[in-house]
């Protein structure tokens, strides 16, 4: 145990008393990736995530079945027959190359309607939320009342103009999309402009824009990613809702909703015709929400 | 209080004006003209267009448009019911759509609202789990979905519930609609329910009224549950909006011949005016909607109703 | 005779956190005597808090209490009864102790009452849980005597108002209402005064004084700043890094420091007759305590370390019977070390004060 050696009790050779902090420090990104990582739903579900798009992605190049080219002699087959894994539509279209064929369509939908939400919701939060005002005072009167406005209004008024299709929903999200994601960047803002740091930059002579950008943006990220997760499964979602109600993605081109409003009549004689889709949107859908779950637990510390 | 409300009414006039505007502009960009009938000459056409005053300078038009729209005159359908007024046809099936609606919403919200409560006050033990992951299934599930698997189940296996809409049994016809209809309803207010009550269960004012020695009963109904009560409210607009979206799928599920399906119809039918129609019919509605749930909010939280005095 | 109305002996509190088990609390002892107010001094995270939370039962999911004893004793009809407040069963503690025997006063008034809620149904709702029977008539008579016991003129107003309407300082004399509606024998006090302004603060702090007084109450005085207790307190523990690190009387602690922490916290004490340039405060952060403390928590620190302090923990040592320290300083074997001569001055002033004030 202890050695009474001479100097214990001599003053200590280190008096030069400074932060003396000896625990494991995280950084910010560390930490929230450890939390994350605990949230066994949350893994699982990037992993299914990860598959889904693989086979969605992969799928119709490597298939010998092609999604939309119709064999009249080979329809309504059950699943495993004549190398049909998930057997064929009655146009004799193989179900699992059109499911691979229609995720894909869903995904970029989504990615695609996601990332110009994404550039708008910020950048309108970002401006609204730093400069303040009446800058603020104006873009916030234009969200509340945008926000009034439901999404299938905007949506149903759109297809009757132009065509149903990728582009019609896809301008119906950048139109209203983006309203919750500017919400919370602009409070995120308001939060930390407040802050030591970026009152420093802005007497230190720094311009608004680098302000931004090196001190504000990164601060945000989190509740970013987690608000553009949760965004992903609400464009799914409304994609296969127009698809279901007749004002999807034109044929032969196959989305799952499409396919699911497809096969829904047929359920009962031809079960595995709805069951495929509904299993794939049902997984996206899950995992998305399971993973932006994961990833606001881990950012907020619960 | 008084400016709250005054806010929140200009607010739903400016909205309710704007999307007119949009209605009327995109009735003007529809392709073609109301009265593109072949068999009707040039000269048949301009009659018609000087009768509903569609010649007028464009400013005149819309005021025009503005006035019918405010006082319930769509105009009558084209397609779907030829020569019926729109009014009459979007309250025939509004009807139903609004039983069904209701049904839902009152299913969904009292449901989640004790699945809610019971994952809160069980935290993280298996009721939370188990609330959680009917929740988070709820949420990602879409409600057409939802309608597949219980009505194969209940009608097709079971056969105990009818799996179509039948006007002879306007309530049992409806049961399975409604629950499809509930259960993104039910799932949202589970989790918000769950998480107020968390947090609330966490604040300070959790702390001192525990440290009063009051019954964990008396505790969480008074101080827990009454408080997520209040706040329940904020999420019940968009809920309901959700859930307006929601029927369309849904009727069209069920075959319920319900405004969704009308809607659908319409759309479907190029039918302008019926569609131009429900779409201000469903604007009113949802910013009666957001009004009400508004007031309601700061009728009830005394933070806001006491707060005319600053 | 003093009567000890509570007893901690060697809790140790652990949290589970992600970062590992913190050791808020690493075995910590003293007693409370009737119409005593003990300070328990320190920076936040030092564990003060922590070692309160098992007294009223307060359990949170992470939290496990690896050992100790809380004795409390109190009238019963049977006369007095001890019990180990964490042997009895969370029931018993819900319904004997807590609000009727243990009160609590806590940091932050503009949080702690419940914002959808009259302030008379709040009162009413503490006074009911220590005495069910009490009739409508005679509930009503008690909540305004008690909103006018902390001192509040208008209180048949008051008592209609929700707590957003009240300003912090009367927010918490309704807490200390709420604390007192069923006339408790121990007051705990978490940093009532942390969040009030300065005069406010002074108010606050003379209404827990007189009602300390007049109602022979034992008070648990939690605070980070000792300047806070001098008027207040009679005892003063100082805790550093879940441990108590000196305990002495008032005087004790204020005119004969011996812990280098105490003299720390007693130099940062704003001194509002001098005219300080730059208030001194106490380098460095509070250590990790997820990991094993080697020697003197406080020695890297400390100014004043021996070689010892980062190889083995000093004992207490006694500086006479009610008052001890933790510091190797106080062996036999260690060089003379003086207080710091700013402090030294400002305790001659001090002590100068108080002759004053007794004459």
């Amino acid at each position: 145990m202890t050695d009474n050696k001479n100097n214990d009790f001599e003053f200590a050779q280190n008096p030069e008393v400074e932060d003396h902090y000896s625990g494991k420090s995280y950084s910010y990104g560390q930490l929230i990736w450890h939390r994350f990582l605990r949230n066994k739903g949350a893994v699982v579900s990037v992993v299914v995530l990860v598959i889904i798009t693989l086979i969605a992605f992969l799928a119709p190049h490597f298939s010998q079945f092609s999604p939309t080219t119709p064999y009249p002699n080979q329809s309504n087959l059950a699943p495993g027959t004549n190398g049909h894994w998930f057997g064929t539509d009655n146009l004799g279209r193989d179900i699992f190359v059109r499911v691979a064929a229609g995720t894909s369509v869903s995904l970029r939908v989504a990615l695609v309607a996601m990332a110009i939400d994404l550039v708008i919701g910020t950048s309108y939060g970002l401006i609204s939320g730093y400069f303040g005002g009446k800058i603020d005072l104006f873009m916030q009167r234009i969200t509340e009342i945008l926000s009034t406005i439901p999404m299938i209004i905007i949506v149903t008024l759109l297809v009757l103009v132009m065509k149903p299709g990728l582009i019609s929903i896809i301008t119906a999200m950048m139109i209203v999309g983006w309203i919750n994601m500017s919400r919370i960047v602009r409070a995120q803002v308001l939060e930390l402009k407040s802050r030591e740091y970026v009152l420093s930059a802005r007497t230190m002579g720094e311009s608004n824009f680098k302000i931004i950008f090196s001190q504000i943006l990164p601060n945000t990220l989190g509740q970013i990613i987690t608000t553009f997760m949760l965004s992903i499964p609400n464009a799914i979602f409304l994609e296969a809702f127009l698809a279901f109600i007749g004002l999807g993605v034109p044929a032969p081109l196959a989305s799952l909703g499409t396919m699911i409003n497809d096969g829904y009549t047929q359920a009962i004689v031809y079960p595995y015709m709805v069951f495929f889709p509904v299993l794939f949107l049902a997984l996206i859908m899950l995992s998305f929400n399971i993973i932006a779950d994961g990833l606001r637990d881990a950012i907020e510390g619960s | 209080m008084k400016k709250y409300v005054l806010k929140r009414l200009l607010i739903a006039v400016v909205t309710l004006f704007l999307i007119t505007l949009i209605l009327f502009v995109m009735e003007k960009a529809m392709p073609g003209s109301p009265f593109n009938d072949e068999k009707m000459s040039h000269a048949q056409v301009a009659a018609l267009y000087r009768k509903y005053g569609l010649d007028g300078p464009i400013w005149l038009q819309f005021f025009n448009y503005l006035k019918n729209m405010i006082t319930g005159d769509f105009g009558v359908s084209y397609t779907v019911q030829v020569n019926t007024p729109v009014t009459t046809m979007i309250f025939q099936h509004f009807k139903i759509s609004l039983q069904i609606g209701l049904q839902a919403t009152i299913l969904g919200s009292i449901i989640g609202f004790f699945m809610g409560v019971l994952a809160a006050v069980k935290k993280g033990t298996i009721w939370d789990n188990l609330m959680t992951g009917i929740s988070v299934l709820g949420i990602s599930l879409p409600n057409f979905v939802v309608a597949l698997i219980i009505s194969l189940i209940f009608s097709y296996k079971l056969m105990v519930l009818p799996g179509t809409y039948q006007q002879t049994q306007p309530f049992v016809s409806s049961i399975l609609p409604t629950i499809a209809l509930s259960t993104f309803t039910m799932a949202s207010i589970e989790r918000y329910v769950r998480n107020d009550m968390i947090t609330i269960m966490d604040s300070d004012y959790y702390r001192l009224a525990d440290s009063k020695g009051i019954k964990k009963y008396q505790l969480i109904m008074h101080h827990v549950i009454r408080n997520t009560l209040i706040s329940v409210i904020t999420v019940l607009a968009p809920l309901m909006i959700d859930l307006i979206a929601g029927s369309m799928v849904i009727e069209k599920a069920f075959a319920i011949p319900g405004l969704g399906t009308l809607y659908i119809s319409a759309i479907q039918a190029n039918d302008y005016n019926v569609v131009l129609g429900i779409t201000f019919f469903y604007a009113v509605l949802f910013i009666g909607i957001m009004l009400v749930v508004d007031i309601l909010y700061g009728l009830i939280d005394p933070r806001i109703r006491l707060d005319e005095g600053e | 005779m003093t009567e000890t109305v509570l007893e901690i002996k060697n809790l140790q509190v652990e949290y589970h956190t992600e970062h590992g088990d913190v050791q808020a609390v690493r075995g910590i002892n003293y007693k409370v005597n009737k119409g005593e107010t003990v300070a328990l001094v320190g920076e936040s995270g030092c564990g003060k808090s922590a070692s309160v939370k098992p007294i009223m039962g307060e359990k949170e999911a992470n939290q496990v209490i690896k050992s100790g004893e809380i004795n409390f004793t109190y009238q019963t009809e049977n006369g007095q009864k001890t019990v180990d407040l964490l042997k009895i069963s969370p029931k018993e503690v819900q319904s004997q102790i807590k609000g009727k025997e243990i009160a609590m006063v806590f940091q932050d008034p503009m949080t702690s009452l419940d914002p959808t809620m009259k302030i008379e149904k709040q009162i009413a709702e503490a006074v009911k849980a220590s005495s069910p029977q009490i009739n409508k008539e005679q509930l009503n008579k008690r909540v305004l005597e008690l909103i006018e016991t902390v001192g509040i003129q208008n209180a048949d107003v008051v008592k209609k108002q929700y707590p957003h309407q009240l300003s912090g300082g009367m927010r918490q004399r309704i807490v200390i209402a709420i604390a007192l509606s069923g006339n408790p024998s121990l007051l705990i006090c978490d940093e009532p005064t942390t969040g009030l302004d300065v005069t406010i603060q002074a108010k606050i702090l003379n209404l827990i004084k007189d009602i300390q007084k007049s109602r022979k109450l034992s008070v648990i005085f939690i605070t980070h700043n000792l300047g806070v207790v001098a008027n207040i307190a009679t005892n003063v523990n100082v805790m550093y890094a879940g441990k108590i690190v000196e305990t002495g009387t008032t005087e004790d602690i204020f005119f004969d420091p011996r812990h280098p922490y105490t003299w720390g916290l007693l130099e940062s004490v704003p001194d509002v007759n001098e005219a300080v340039k730059e208030l001194p405060t106490i380098a460095g952060t509070i250590p990790d305590l997820t990991q094993p403390v080697v020697g003197d928590a406080f020695a890297p620190r400390n100014k004043y370390a021996l070689n010892i302090d980062f190889k083995e923990q000093p004992p207490m040592f006694e500086v006479n019977d009610h008052h001890y320290a933790a510091t190797w300083l106080l062996d036999k074997r260690a060089p003379k070390v003086e207080i710091p001569t700013v402090l030294k001055r400002r305790i001659e002033k001090m002590k100068k004060e108080a002759e004053a004030d007794g004459e």
